[in-house]
């Protein structure tokens, strides 16, 4: 299945490389996420931009990981296609989930945290 | 003139969730075809003819796979309809779910991870109509043309 992981130390990137997270794609995801998850790390970013068909059951599995990585965590979303960010609007979890436009400003953004923690 | 049979255009697939992504996909893009309707309203079909087949093989079928769903595309003037017909189970209270989902956003444990389904349904199509006959469940889906 289709989620490519890269351990940064303070966070892990987590690339879905499939075309659809839909109801048949949903199960695996949800497994290959939450292996994904390392104790002592708390940042994610889930990048989104290979995919182009998003229906609820792939959108419930998304929200399941954010449940999944708990309040000490966080999840962060980039790459979504108009297609793909426009469900996530139907749906309202445009306002649940912290959404950038790119994996490039995710990660900048953590840089710059990270360099004031420092 | 042109009859009904000619407006008309039947796709049939074996109850799985692989299947339902290229039934969607083919009747989306039949629809972008002979409706020359935008793609914006072309992914809005495409998502809730896979919610509601996801829904048929879920519900109706209860997860079995090979039993067998039809597709039934209809162009009119102004609208196209998509009839989803299959022999599963009927719908709970044999009425159409209402698609109401309400949940606070800053609670995470309360967040639901399904059930969005129906509500992009009710929400994004013109018309949603639900009749069980003969022994089957048909869901009638319409649209209009860029509405």
């Amino acid at each position: 299945m289709s989620l490519n992981v890269e351990d940064m130390g303070h966070l892990i990137v987590l690339t879905y490389t499939g075309r659809r997270l839909d109801a048949a794609a949903a199960p695996g995801f949800r497994e290959l996420a939450r292996e994904a998850v390392r104790e002592d790390c708390r940042v994610y970013i889930l990048d989104l931009s290979n995919l182009n068909f998003v229906d609820s059951t792939g959108i419930g599995a998304v929200v399941g990981f954010l449940k999944f990585l708990g309040r000490e965590r966080r999840l962060e979303l980039c790459g979504l296609s108009p297609t793909v960010q426009k469900v996530f609007r139907l749906t309202r979890l445009d306002k649940v989930f912290s959404i950038r436009t790119t994996r490039s400003k995710c990660l900048e953004t953590y840089e710059n945290l990270r360099r004031i923690a420092s | 003139m042109l009859g009904a049979q000619e407006d008309q255009v039947r796709f049939s697939i074996e109850s799985s969730f692989e299947n339902v992504a290229v039934l969607a996909e083919e009747v989306s893009n039949l629809c972008k075809t002979r409706a020359r309707t935008n793609s914006d309203s072309i992914d809005t079909l495409r998502l809730c003819i896979a919610e509601a087949l996801n829904n048929i093989v879920e519900h109706a079928y209860e997860g079995v796979e090979g039993k067998p769903i039809f597709a039934d595309v209809r162009f009119k003037a102004d609208s196209y309809e998509v009839m989803l017909i299959d022999e599963g189970k009927p719908m709970p209270g044999g009425k159409l779910p209402s698609g109401a989902l309400d949940f606070e956003m800053d609670e995470l444990d309360d967040l639901p991870e399904g059930g969005f389904g129906w509500m992009l349904i009710h929400t994004q199509m013109d018309a949603v109509e639900y009749e069980r006959r003969d022994g089957c469940n048909v869901l009638r889906l319409e649209k209009s043309v860029d509405g």
